[in-house]
């Protein structure tokens, strides 16, 4: 009884403070679970329910099909708005099949929401910077995943008719589940001169025959179907017939060149939304779509032809480079090289042309299912689907009458058999993928005052040197920002009074008294305009020659950067940069 | 005579062509106030708004069409577009005063153009932009009221150019200033700038700037003026994706948003014509060869022959020849053409001929110079961006290990200026001739033709921040706007240019079918599509892109009761001139039944043709 009673009382004197980790969110969500449109917008607004302190959540728009593209956004008013601070973009499920993706962005805000206060490190990432979440891109399609027969390839587009193949007549012959299980899989017909036989090992499957030995017996006629507007062909105008990842505007190219583009760049509601979204959001310095699958971590030029500046390759590169220590069995990879050519993709958009670093993230790798770096081989397959996921990601043959062919057999894997991650990995999945996204943010630029050099260089004639800070990878200013002009670029100025004024200022290379100024010839010396911005790990000595006494103030302001301000006394100093070591044994001034 | 009582009923609009006053352009009101009336007034015309310019004016389109035997609805459509280009008023009038020749033109005439077809004319997309000529003393604007930070110093449109000697128009300064010099008075002409050259012992004495003031104090002069966007930059194909004046991305502007949309929203627009800066017919259009992603750049090879034709066929109803073409990436016209997949012309109506002392040109400089033009940043040869780059990264420019393949020619640009050298763009492969193409033309033709009123003499004034300068320079819009009498003649001839092109238009067709009776219960059904028209049902162009719709021909039976042959076929082109394309079908139909073979047409309408299985004896038309 005492026993019972210490342990009760010590149970209650435990305040937030020394509470364990795993830390508890006030909503409790599972990630062994798939959120359909509506269980996703629930947990959504629970989650801003639950933490009106971090999070609020706005629609962008209407999909074509009514459903609303919710954003949430994650920040802490108390250190600034949203606004104010650098930004992360992360979005996922642009195309309706690749459900994983909207769970990985729920994944985030949940972590992010009931860590705060709890893990320092993500604390402080939440206090310096700002969110912006899309979980559900393209909720239409993934309604379509949800509550229609459907593969694990459908719906990828949206759900505005497009006559995919050119009769007059739009979306008129898609996919029909003939057998009623709730099911697209595969007609299989008994044909003497088939090329398909059914495996003699697992006759649960078709297999093809070898080149040159005698015919298996069985046809495969296709997806589940039949000619619905009698032309002859099967399946052949379903719903939608476009790509909304091939609707962005950088290197957009007609469908001809780029199937699925449709006829101009945002001609969806889905992507508009999101574009217009960032063209209004300048501060936003990273952006992170997910998609399945593959186990890649994308980067660009999405196209032999786009030459990307070297110093923005090295900035992506060095960053996936982490993301796949990160992410075991993921590659990161060049898009045209690694993977295909994309014209018109939302991270070619994103960085091409608003100039922010970007990744696209393909979930899931068949990699995973035996851990060991290699794709399972068909044995290895078959114990994962059979024993691990107890077959149910089959289901058993039925055999119909189809109205063309006659008997045929239907049957087969289901939209749950590839791509997707199984659901007793995924909140692992979600996991990696959440931190290696986190770590992108904690590498947007982060700018901060360095060292401070004031001398006098005559009577009321200073030299006043003052070094500004980027101690993260991604540059204030990416060079493809830099090259083209995208946003604002970052300015430095040096507000003076009556009794003071700057005769001239540039950069120098050094602190070294003999290092000559580098001016920039100017009307305006007060002001500097930095198109390079700072770049990544690095800092720049801005110089500035005054005339007079008494106070100035000096302010750099980055649009990816936010905005810093300094007052400096003119009389002789210095201040050597202070080293931002958090948490180290003794912290340096 | 017929033309007399239509005449009565259309009202201002054919008084102003009949009576030959001295007219003056109109305002973008007035343009509406106008078209609206006409609209009322005239039975044939209908207006309606398909869209609204930033500043919220409406853009609207007249439709022009008779009653006649086919449904209005279900009608091809030639689609008329003017003042994309928003100095282009010229464009705009003539536009409008077609319209009204149109109705006056004997019916049998225009029977096609009216009754068989109907014309939209778009004829003022860019208001906001045309509303600049009426604004006293303004440049020559071309730009909307986007704002945009041409100097990337954080300030947008911070620094306009101004009248400031007060003469009424803002030209340019000649400013004394040997540092930033770049330029010296023509020494053959005085009036125009020329490049120094050492060799001949001349150096830069002055610099260029428009006329104004440093509004912002940068030192700079006029260097981020009032102006963003170029409408005709703004589209698809061969657009430049931070391009100057591209705008954010494809189709930003509302103007250009509401044109694209009224064009897909009418697949039966079967012929584009676009008044502008653009040619493609006073000489034939060109193929340049293709783009990075693969497309065409200009004309795909399969349609140069029937851009040479149209371009014959208009310089016969105009003296319109050999004006300058300038690039056409971003444009509606190129679009037009390489995307939407129609026949998409453009012409500026009135221009400078090129050097007709070089009409003996060969085809080769001929390609040369049109491959040159005076336009766009991104037309400088591959050579000489390669020589320019090795230059500046010889003085230290460009680092090695940033330098890309993949340079721009804006860096190569500002390179040149930094390392003194001026970019300069020639009409003509043989060189600076400026006097026989460029800028001497227009000055013999402002001297003769025009009073001097082309040219505002340098004189020179007091800078209130530079001191002495001189100003003078070209008028704005001199180049582009022309005498109001103009309109007349060309609004004339575009009528009947127009006229011919319906008369050109694909009419298609089923020929009569062939039934044989193979068995008892089984037949063989031929039927030809047939194009009695000049053009084809689709450019090869349209035929590579897939856009144009096809035609679609459709046997009307069960699918199992066909033997042989699809029952859904597709015609992506089909040539004129009585080209037909065979249709074969084996079926199983009982004797007398019937079939019917259906062809529709997004672009060109509908027919369906019955069919009795019954031997027929031949005889096709």
């Amino acid at each position: 009884m005492k026993q019972l009673l210490t342990t009760l009382v010590l149970l209650f004197a435990t305040s937030n403070a020394l509470a364990q980790a795993p830390y508890p969110s006030k909503v409790d969500l599972r990630f062994d679970h798939w959120y359909d449109y509506s269980e996703m917008t629930t947990a959504l607004h629970e989650l801003v329910a639950a933490y009106p302190n971090l999070l609020s959540i706005k629609s962008l728009g209407n999909s074509v099909g009514g459903l609303e593209i919710w954003l949430v956004t994650l920040n802490n008013p108390k250190t600034g708005t949203d606004r104010e601070k650098t930004a992360m973009f992360i979005d996922g499920n642009i195309h309706g099949n690749e459900i994983q993706a909207a769970e990985t962005v729920l994944y985030s805000i949940w972590y992010l929401c009931k860590s705060y206060g709890q893990i320092e490190r993500l604390t402080e990432l939440i206090d310096e910077r700002s969110f912006y979440f899309v979980a559900m891109a393209n909720p239409d399609g993934r309604e379509v995943w949800f509550h229609q027969p459907a593969t694990p390839h459908f719906l990828r587009g949206g759900i505005r008719p497009v006559d995919n193949d050119n009769d007059g007549l739009l979306d008129e012959d898609g996919p029909d589940d003939l057998d009623g299980d709730g099911h697209i899989t595969s007609m299989w017909i008994k044909d003497e001169l088939g090329r398909y036989e059914i495996d003699e090992q697992d006759p649960r499957f078709f297999t093809r025959v070898e080149q040159g030995s005698a015919p298996g017996g069985w046809t495969r006629l296709g997806e589940e179907g039949i000619d619905n507007d009698d032309d002859g062909r099967i399946n052949e105008d379903g719903i939608g017939g476009y790509d909304p990842n091939r609707n962005w505007p950088a290197d957009w190219q007609p469908e001809w060149i780029q199937r699925g583009a449709t006829d101009y760049p945002f001609s969806l509601p889905e992507t508009r939304v999101i574009g217009e979204f960032l063209l209004d959001h300048p501060n936003v310095a990273a952006l992170q779509s997910y998609h399945n699958a593959g186990g890649m971590i994308l980067q660009g030029p999405s196209a032999s032809y786009m030459k990307y500046p070297s110093s923005d390759n090295r900035t992506h590169t060095e960053i996936a480079n982490k993301g796949g220590e990160m992410l075991p069995f993921y590659e990161p990879m060049i898009a045209y090289k690694d993977l295909y050519t994309v014209h018109g993709g939302e991270d070619g958009f994103s960085y091409e042309g608003l100039g922010i670093i970007s990744f696209t993230n393909e979930l899931w790798t068949d990699k995973r299912m035996r851990a060991n770096g290699e794709d399972p081989t068909k044995e290895e397959r078959k114990l994962f689907r059979d024993h691990l996921q107890f077959e149910d990601v089959y289901v058993p043959y039925k055999e119909i009458d189809h109205p063309v062919y006659g008997k045929v057999m239907i049957g087969g894997t289901t939209k749950y058999s590839s791509r997707l991650t199984p659901p007793w990995m995924l909140e692992e999945g979600c996991h990696r993928n959440f931190a290696f996204t986190m770590f992108h943010a904690d590498e947007m630029p982060h700018l901060s005052w360095g060292a401070l050099d004031v001398t006098s260089i005559g009577k009321n004639l200073w030299k006043v040197t003052i070094e500004v800070a980027n101690d993260k990878i991604i540059p204030s200013r990416t060079s493809m920002a830099a090259r083209h002009h995208i946003g604002t670029p970052d300015i430095l100025t040096c507000k003076t009074n009556s009794q003071n004024d700057v005769a001239a200022s540039g950069t120098v290379r050094s602190l070294l008294k003999t290092t000559k100024l580098q001016r920039i010839a100017s009307e305006n010396p007060n002001r500097i305009v930095i198109n390079n911005g700072i770049g990544g790990n690095d800092s720049t000595l801005f110089q500035f020659i005054i005339d007079g006494k008494g106070e100035v103030t000096f302010t750099y302001n980055a649009e990816k950067g936010g905005s810093l301000s300094r007052k400096v006394s003119l009389k002789e100093q210095f201040a050597p940069k202070p080293i931002l070591y958090k948490r180290a044994i003794s912290p340096q001034q | 005579m017929i033309s007399l009582c239509i005449l009565a009923s259309i009202s201002i609009g054919l008084q102003e062509i009949e009576q030959e006053t001295e007219r003056a352009w109109r305002t973008p009101e007035e343009i509406r106030a106008h078209l609206t009336n006409q609209a009322e007034t005239v039975d044939e015309i209908t207006i309606s708004t398909i869209g609204h310019t930033q500043l919220g004016q409406p853009i609207q389109c007249i439709e022009i069409a008779r009653e006649g035997a086919v449904a209005i609805e279900d009608r091809s459509a030639i689609l008329v577009v003017a003042g994309i280009d928003g100095n282009h008023l010229l464009g705009s009038e003539v536009a409008i005063d077609l319209i009204a020749h149109v109705l006056v033109m004997d019916p049998e005439e225009t029977r096609n153009l009216l009754e068989t077809h109907k014309l939209f004319v778009i004829p003022q997309v860019n208001a906001d932009v045309a509303q600049y000529y009426f604004t006293p003393a303004s440049p020559e604007m071309i730009k909307n009221n986007r704002p945009v930070d041409d100097d990337n110093d954080g300030y947008t449109d911070e620094d306009s150019p101004e009248d400031i000697n007060g003469d009424g128009f803002v030209t340019m300064m000649r400013v004394p200033d040997l540092e930033k010099a770049t330029h010296i008075v023509d020494p053959e002409t005085p009036r125009l700038n020329a490049s120094p050259d050492a060799l001949q012992g001349t150096s830069a004495e002055f610099v260029l700037y428009s006329e104004g003031l440093d509004n912002d104090n940068d030192g700079k002069f006029n260097e981020d003026a009032i102006g963003g966007v170029d409408i005709n930059k703004n589209f698809m194909h061969g657009y430049q994706y931070h391009g100057d004046g591209a705008g954010v991305w494809q189709l930003s502007e509302a103007e250009s948003k509401a044109l694209a949309d009224f064009v897909f929203a009418h697949q039966e627009i079967a012929f584009i014509l676009v008044y502008g800066r653009h040619d493609t017919l006073s000489k034939p259009f060109k193929e340049t060869g293709k783009d990075q992603a693969g497309a065409p750049k200009t004309l795909h090879t399969g349609d140069v022959e029937l851009y040479e034709k149209i371009s014959e066929s208009f310089t016969e109803f105009t003296d319109l020849k050999n004006i300058n073409q300038p690039n056409w990436n971003g444009s509606f016209v190129a679009w037009a053409y390489a995307q939407f997949g129609v026949p998409a012309f453009s012409t500026p109506l009135w221009g400078l001929p090129e050097g007709d002392d070089n009409s003996e040109n060969s085809d080769n400089e001929e390609t040369k110079s049109s491959e040159l033009t005076p336009s766009g940043v991104g037309d400088i040869a591959q050579e000489t961006i390669d020589e320019l780059t090795e230059a500046a990264i010889a003085k230290g420019y460009i680092q090695e290990d940033e330098m890309e393949s993949e340079i721009t020619a804006e860096e190569i640009e500002m390179y040149c200026k930094m390392m003194g050298i001026e970019v300069k763009r020639i009409n003509t492969s043989s060189g600076n001739k400026e006097k026989s193409t460029g800028d001497g033309a227009w000055l013999e033709y402002s001297d003769n033709s025009r009073n001097g009123e082309g040219f505002v003499e340098w004189a020179p004034f007091d800078h209130p921040q530079l001191g002495k300068v001189e100003i003078g320079g070209w008028v704005p819009y001199f180049k582009t706007v022309p005498p109001t009498n103009v309109i007349a003649t060309r609004a004339e001839e575009q009528a009947k240019f127009l006229v011919d092109i319906a008369n050109k238009l694909p009419s298609v067709r089923l020929g009569t079918p062939n039934v044989t009776q193979l068995g008892k219960t089984t037949w063989e059904i031929k039927i030809a599509v047939i194009n009695d028209g000049w053009f084809p049902t689709g450019t090869a162009m349209a035929e590579s892109n897939r856009r144009a719709r096809p035609f679609v021909v459709r046997l009307d039976t069960e699918n199992s009761k066909i033997i042989t042959g699809q029952k859904v076929q597709r015609i992506w082109a089909l040539s004129g001139g009585g080209t037909h394309k065979w249709f074969t079908w084996t079926v199983q139909a009982r004797s007398n039944s019937d079939l019917s073979v259906q062809l529709y047409s997004e672009k060109f309408g509908s027919e369906s043709i019955k069919i009795k299985m019954k031997q027929t004896n031949g005889g096709e038309q």
